[in-house]
C-alpha cells in the first residue's frame, strides 16, 4: 500500500521534473534570468539588509548589535514619530484633495472646444515637467524672507511682510499648496484622457432624459472616471507619503519640526543623528502604512 | 402622440451646408423612415429633431408646437442610438427608469413603468443585469425600453440596428414593427439600409446630398421612383440602368449599340435616356418570342431560392433574377425579356423619371 503511494507520488514528481526541463519552460527562465537576479540584487538585497538594520543599534560608519525591536518600541514612543504621521497624513490629504479638484476642474475646461486649449495645456503641464529642485528652490526665492516676491507684493498693498516658512502654520501650508502644483499636471493629464475616452452619445442620451449639466456630470461623468480616479488617489498617496524633496528643499522639515513628514525623519535619523537602526524602522513603518492604504484603496476598486 | 413638421429646414457647419432646405410632414402614428448613403444628412436631420444639433434654418414643429429652441428634455421626445447609449454603471431598471427618476417621480410609479415597459420588451428577467452582461439584442432592447418608459410623443431612432449580426437584425426589425403596432406612437428612424425602410416603413424619405430625392410608401418608391437616385438606391439586387436612346422604332439603342426592344412603351426619340429594369423583372422567354433580346450567360449565382444571373448583351451587362433554377453555363445563349409596364424610362441630364 505504502509503496504503490510512493510510486505514485513518485511519478507525480517525474512528471513535474520534466514540466520544468521542458523546452518550454526552459528557454524563458534562461531568457528572464538576468533580470531576475539584477533586481533581486539591486531591490529584494537592500531591502532585507533595510529591515535588518531596523533590529540593529548600528551607527552610518559601523553596524551595530541586534536589538530586537527596540527601535520600534522607542520610534512609537517619540512625540516626533507622531508628529510625523499626522504631518505626513495632513500633507497626503490636502494633496489628493487639491490635485484632484485642481485637476478635475481644469481637464474639464480643457475638453471644452476653446481657442488655444493646446497652448494651455503645455502651459499647464509645466509645473510637472520642470525638475523638481529648480522648481522648489525658485519657489523658495519667492516666499523666503521680508524681500521676496510674494513679500514685496504684499507691501505694495500696504500689508505686512509675512514670514512664511518661518511661521509653522505658513510653513506647512506653503509646502502643501506647492506640492499641490507640482502635482496637479499629472492629474489633470489622466482625468483628460479618462474624460476623453467617455462615449459622448452617453451624454445626448442623459440630456435627451431630461439631465441638467450636474446632473449628466454627477450619473455620467463621475461613474465613468472612478476607477481611473482611485488608481490616481492611489498613486497621489504613495508619491505624497513618500516625497522627501518639497518638505526638504522648502524649509528642510522645519521650521523647528512642523514640515517633518516621514520620510524627512527617517532622512534626520539616519544621517543627522547617526541613527541607521531608528533611521530603517522610520523606514519600514512608512512602508507598513503605506501598505495598508493600498490594499484598502485596491478592495475599493475591485469592488466598484 | 404628436404629428411632426419639418419645414424647410437647413443645416450648415460653419460655411458647410448639410442640409439644403428639407419638408417632411409625419403624421400622428406614422413610422417613417430616413433612408440614404452615409453623408446624405438623415442622421443629422433626426438630431436637429431631437434637439442635439441647433437648426440653421426652418421649422421644426412637433404637435403644434414650435421646437426650434427647445432643449432635447422639454421636446417629449425619446430617442435609440445606434451604439445605444446605456449607462454603462446602471442596472437595466436604473438605465430604464432614468428619466422618470430625474423627473422626480415618486418610486412605486418608476417601479410601475419599468416593469410595464420590461413586459412588452421581456426584459423582466434582465431587470438587474449591468449593460455589460447583456448580448448586443438585449442591449438593443433595453434601449429601446428606455424610450418606451418615458411614453414620448415621438420616438427617434438613430441606425438601431446597425451594430446587430445579420439573423438578430431581421428579428429585431419584426419586434420593432409590432411594437409600433403596439403602442402606435410616431417613430422616425434612420437607417442606410434600404432592406430596413422597405420592410418596416409606413413611408419612406429617401434622402441623397443633403436633399430629399422622394417620398413616399415603400411599394410606391419600387414600382415608381422618381429619379434615377431612387431607382438605383431602393430595391437589391440593384435596378440595371443603361444609358442611350430611343430609336423612333419601338427600341432603345444602348451607348454600345445593342437594341433592346421597348415593346410599346413610349419613349421621345432624340435625346439621352436611361433606362431602368429590375433583375426580378427580367425573364426567360423562348428563341423568336416578339420583344425579347438574346444574350451570353457570364455568370451564374445561385442561391437555392433564387439564381442571380449576369448576362451580357452586346457589350452591357445585365443582371437578372429567376426564381426558378436554371441549368445555364457561362457562355450559353439565353433570350430575355420583359414587360413594359415594369420598365422604367429617365432623363439622363436631370435624372428625373419620363412619363
Amino acid at each position: 500500500m505504502n509503496a504503490a503511494l510512493d510510486t505514485k507520488e513518485a511519478s507525480a514528481w517525474r512528471i513535474r521534473a520534466r514540466q520544468f526541463l521542458a523546452p518550454e519552460f526552459v528557454t524563458p527562465a534562461i531568457l528572464l534570468a538576468p533580470s531576475i537576479l539584477l533586481l533581486l540584487v539591486v531591490i529584494a538585497y537592500p531591502m532585507l539588509q533595510g529591515f535588518y538594520f531596523s533590529f540593529t543599534d548600528g551607527l552610518l560608519m559601523k553596524s551595530g548589535d541586534f536589538v530586537g525591536i527596540a527601535n520600534y518600541t522607542k520610534l512609537l514612543s517619540q512625540p516626533a514619530f507622531w508628529h510625523s504621521l499626522r504631518f505626513s497624513a495632513i500633507f497626503a490629504a490636502c494633496n489628493i484633495v487639491g490635485c484632484y479638484l485642481l485637476g478635475l476642474g481644469l481637464a474639464l475646461l480643457l475638453q471644452m472646444d476653446m481657442p488655444g486649449r493646446g497652448a494651455f495645456r503645455v502651459l499647464l503641464l509645466l509645473p510637472w515637467i520642470v525638475p523638481s529642485l529648480v522648481s522648489i528652490v525658485s519657489w523658495r526665492w519667492m516666499v523666503n524672507d521680508e524681500r521676496a516676491l510674494f513679500n514685496q507684493i504684499i507691501t505694495l498693498f500696504g500689508g505686512d511682510p509675512i514670514f512664511f516658512l518661518s511661521d509653522s502654520n505658513w510653513a506647512v501650508t506653503i509646502v502643501i499648496l506647492i506640492k499641490i502644483w507640482r502635482s496637479f499636471p499629472f492629474m489633470m493629464l489622466s482625468l483628460l484622457a479618462a474624460l476623453q475616452s467617455i462615449d459622448r452619445s452617453l451624454y445626448e442620451a442623459a440630456a435627451i432624459d431630461g439631465a441638467t449639466r450636474w446632473q449628466s456630470f454627477w450619473n455620467v461623468t463621475l461613474p465613468q472616471i472612478k476607477n481611473i480616479s482611485i488608481v490616481l488617489c492611489l498613486l497621489m498617496t504613495i508619491w505624497s507619503v513618500n516625497d522627501f524633496d518639497t518638505p526638504w528643499l522648502l524649509a528642510q522639515g522645519g521650521p523647528a519640526n512642523a514640515t517633518e513628514n516621514l520620510v524627512v525623519l527617517a532622512y534626520r535619523y539616519t544621517f543627522a543623528r547617526n541613527d541607521v537602526g531608528m533611521g530603517a524602522a522610520t523606514s519600514f513603518i512608512t512602508l507598513f502604512v503605506l501598505m495598508a492604504l493600498v490594499f484598502f484603496l485596491l478592495r475599493l476598486q475591485r469592488r466598484s | 402622440m404628436a404629428s411632426l413638421s419639418v419645414q424647410s429646414v437647413k443645416k450648415s457647419y460653419g460655411t458647410v451646408p448639410v442640409l439644403h432646405g428639407v419638408d417632411v410632414e409625419i403624421k400622428d402614428g406614422e413610422f417613417l423612415i430616413l433612408v440614404g448613403p452615409s453623408g446624405c444628412g438623415k442622421s443629422t436631420l433626426l438630431r436637429m429633431i431631437a434637439g442635439l444639433e441647433s437648426i440653421t434654418g426652418g421649422t421644426i414643429k412637433i404637435g403644434d408646437r414650435v421646437v426650434n429652441d427647445l432643449p432635447p428634455k422639454a421636446r417629449d421626445i425619446a430617442m435609440v442610438f445606434q451604439s445605444y447609449a446605456l449607462y454603462p454603471h446602471m442596472t437595466v431598471a436604473q438605465n430604464m427608469g432614468f428619466s422618470l427618476k430625474l423627473a422626480k417621480r415618486p418610486k412605486a410609479e418608476i417601479d410601475a413603468a419599468v416593469r410595464k415597459a420590461a413586459d412588452i420588451l421581456a426584459l423582466g428577467s434582465l431587470l438587474e443585469r449591468t449593460p455589460k452582461q447583456l448580448s448586443g439584442g438585449q442591449r438593443q432592447r433595453v434601449a429601446m425600453g428606455r424610450a418606451i418608459v418615458r411614453n414620448p410623443a415621438v420616438f427617434l431612432f438613430d441606425e438601431p440596428l446597425s451594430n446587430l449580426d445579420a439573423k438578430l437584425r431581421v428579428q429585431m426589425r419584426a419586434e420593432i414593427k409590432e411594437l409600433h403596432q403596439r403602442l402606435g406612437t410616431t417613430i422616425v428612424y434612420v437607417t442606410h439600409d434600404q432592406i430596413e425602410a422597405m420592410t418596416m416603413a409606413d413611408r419612406i424619405v429617401v434622402m441623397h446630398g443633403g436633399v430629399v430625392e422622394q417620398i413616399g410608401r415603400p411599394l410606391d418608391l419600387y414600382d415608381r421612383p422618381a429619379n434615377l437616385f431612387v431607382a438605383g438606391f431602393i430595391g437589391s439586387p440593384s435596378m440595371n440602368l443603361i444609358e442611350g436612346e430611343a430609336n423612333g422604332a419601338g427600341g432603345f439603342v444602348a451607348g454600345d449599340g445593342a437594341v433592346l426592344p421597348l415593346s410599346g412603351l413610349k419613349a421621345p426619340a432624340g435625346r439621352d435616356l436611361v433606362l431602368g429594369i429590375r433583375p426580378e423583372h427580367l425573364e426567360l422567354a423562348e428563341a423568336g418570342t416578339p420583344g425579347s433580346i438574346a444574350g451570353k450567360v457570364v455568370v451564374t449565382e445561385p442561391t437555392g431560392s433564387e439564381t442571380q444571373v449576369t448576362i451580357r448583351v452586346g457589350k452591357t451587362d445585365l443582371l437578372a433574377l429567376f426564381h426558378s433554377r436554371l441549368d445555364a453555363e457561362p457562355g450559353d445563349e439565353i433570350h430575355l425579356r420583359a414587360m413594359p409596364s415594369t420598365m422604367h424610362l429617365f432623363d439622363k441630364a436631370s435624372g428625373r423619371r419620363l412619363d
